[in-house]
């Protein structure tokens, strides 16, 4: 690829978004802060792309930029105490270089596992997932929706995470995590 | 509350990575995606437009064109007389001059190219109470240009006139050029209206030296005064801050040289009003107040309307030396020695001034140069209606390049 091909590099961003975006929202949970991240990040890979050493894989070097971008933007706002540690940062690193590592085309068709996962959660976990991350809703209409009050839904929410988290590492999807 | 509250910012990274790969869940989230990568893209490009812009001029060219508009609003004075003004002592004496009120100012240059072609070049002065200030190089402008000399253009007939002046018709129309902007359209985003194209959050911010471009590092396109702190930004969007005035990178050279030790007894000079450019015009200008005009300020103040024309003897002594007319320089070194082959620039053959005849401020300045100059053909500076300034204004915030890049970036 011409390093200064700008729809050559669109393919690569977009091969890899997925990814990105995922890197980005496991390391902080802020969206703007995600959102902002990613533009940045993509900004900067394009600028820093003659840099690149085509002979390594570029999800790595995107993350490792992403990283950096995220963080920096995070100390300008004052918001690093939101960001993951260093150490689940790199753990979490591993885990997405484990699922790249995965045979399929899109990382979307890498997830399988996930959604295999959230079958065997329990109806009203399930819900609770579905509500705010495949519909999207406003964590308090989600409650609402599912009838129950804001505390309660947050709670089986992040339940429902430690759940999938959990089926997902005795598929041997992801390794154990750093204590 | 929030998909995530704070009772799981302790999360381990399972968690988090789980919550990461949920996202991509969502319903609209390949649209999402999609509308990420483009607004991405778009900024590249963007960014990279400016960059090609710049480089079909160079991008030190266009350092010192952006520098040579920082000191437009007196280069009539600094062409005139010996360089005795930095370009900060020039935006000092706005601030001096204006500090009742809010004052907007727009700066055009029209550059000679090497090629014989010109292109301009567009910048803005705001200046509010408590000698605050923002001077910024109107980026979309850029595409102006190159164009031939006396080719139609959109800007032919419209010339720069400034809005609500009655009577007086403003500058002469420019030449030519594909202009797309001026003060006669209403697409120019409002200064109080964030820019939605805008890049999000803050700008970076540090000394951590140019981003990119020539070894001098990326040139600077605003620098401003927000009460507090002095502030320049690059095109890389490194902001620099000072509590003491920044000095616009070399805007001198290009100007007649670095400036004097005269340059701090000059300082507080208010140089926007008609006096002091008078007295520099009298030594080398035939003055000439123009008769018949009724033209009069938007709020009906008389204004005075001045021609100066070179002398012919003036320009002839002005006119460069060739290099065998230079001394032998001296061996050993010499402070100077970087700076040898500098010289004054060609002075304009005609300036035509505007002024309030009751306050004797500056309302506009025109200066034509000779045709065959290597490096300035007009300068025009005008007052424009004041802007509508928040607070933000005058803060880098607001003044950022296409794209603001982090310093560091892994």
């Amino acid at each position: 690829m011409d390093p200064r091909d700008s729809q050559a590099f669109e393919i690569l961003v977009r091969e890899h978004a997925d990814m990105l975006m995922a890197y980005l929202r496991a390391m902080a949970w802020n969206d703007a802060l995600v959102e902002d991240a990613f533009q940045e990040a993509i900004i900067v890979a394009w600028r820093r792309l003659p840099d690149f050493d085509r002979s390594r894989p570029f999800a790595p070097w995107l993350r490792g930029i992403a990283r950096n971008t995220l963080l920096g933007l995070a100390r300008k706002q004052q918001r690093r105490h939101e960001i993951a540690g260093e150490a689940a940062v790199l753990h979490i690193e591993e885990q997405l270089a484990r699922i790249e590592s995965t045979p399929a085309d899109r990382f979307a068709d890498r997830l399988q596992p996930l959604m295999d996962c959230m079958q065997r959660l329990a109806p009203e976990q399930r819900e609770a997932v579905e509500l705010i991350y495949a519909q999207s809703l406003d964590p308090r209409v989600a409650a609402a929706t599912a009838g129950t009050t804001d505390e309660t839904f947050r709670k089986r929410l992040y339940r429902a995470r430690l759940q999938l988290a959990e089926c997902l590492r005795i598929k041997g999807f992801l390794n154990g995590a750093p204590a | 509350m929030t998909m995530h509250d704070d009772d799981t910012r302790d999360s381990g990274p399972d968690e988090r990575l789980v919550h990461g790969l949920l996202a991509s869940l969502a319903a609209d989230h390949a649209a999402q995606q999609d509308r990420r990568v483009r607004a991405a893209i778009a900024r590249i490009d963007r960014r990279e437009g400016v960059l090609a812009r710049l480089g079909r001029f160079g991008v030190a060219r266009f350092a010192a064109a952006g520098a040579l508009a920082a000191t437009l609003t007196i280069a009539v004075v600094l062409s005139i007389g010996p360089a005795t003004n930095s370009a900060y002592a020039t935006l000092q004496s706005i601030s001096n001059r204006l500090a009742t009120g809010n004052r907007s100012y727009r700066q055009t240059i029209v550059l000679a190219n090497r090629d014989g072609t010109e292109s301009l070049r567009e910048a803005m002065v705001d200046v509010g109470t408590g000698r605050r200030f923002v001077f910024a190089i109107d980026l979309d402008a850029l595409p102006l240009g190159p164009r031939v000399p006396g080719e139609a253009g959109g800007r032919q007939g419209k010339g720069t006139g400034q809005p609500g002046m009655r009577g007086e018709p403003g500058p002469p129309p420019m030449a030519g050029g594909r202009g797309r902007r001026g003060p006669e359209h209403a697409d120019r985003p409002s200064p109080d209206a964030p820019d939605p194209a805008a890049p999000p959050g803050p700008m970076p911010r540090g000394p951590d030296g140019p981003g990119f471009g020539d070894r001098h590092g990326a040139p600077p396109i605003a620098w401003g005064f927000d009460g507090t702190e002095y502030w320049q930004i690059d095109l890389a969007g490194v902001v620099t801050r000072s509590l003491d005035p920044l000095r616009m990178r070399d805007p001198m050279p290009l100007m007649g040289g670095p400036p004097s030790d005269q340059d701090s007894e000059n300082d507080d000079e208010e140089l926007l009003t008609l006096q002091p450019l008078l007295d520099r015009l009298e030594s080398g200008f035939d003055l000439t107040v123009v008769t018949g005009t009724q033209a009069r300020t938007a709020e009906g103040e008389p204004l005075v309307v001045i021609e100066a024309t070179l002398r012919p003897e003036v320009a002839a002594a002005a006119r460069p030396k060739m290099p065998q007319d230079e001394p032998k320089e001296r061996e050993g070194p010499s402070i100077r020695k970087g700076r040898r082959g500098m010289r004054a620039p060609p002075l304009p053959t005609r300036v035509r001034l505007v002024a309030d005849a009751r306050t004797n401020e500056l309302v506009s300045v025109v200066a034509d140069w000779p045709e065959g100059s290597r490096f300035l053909r007009r300068i025009v500076v005008e007052r424009v209606a004041p802007r509508a300034f928040d607070d933000t204004w005058f803060s880098p915030d607001r003044h950022g390049p296409v794209a603001s890049l982090p310093t560091r970036d892994g």
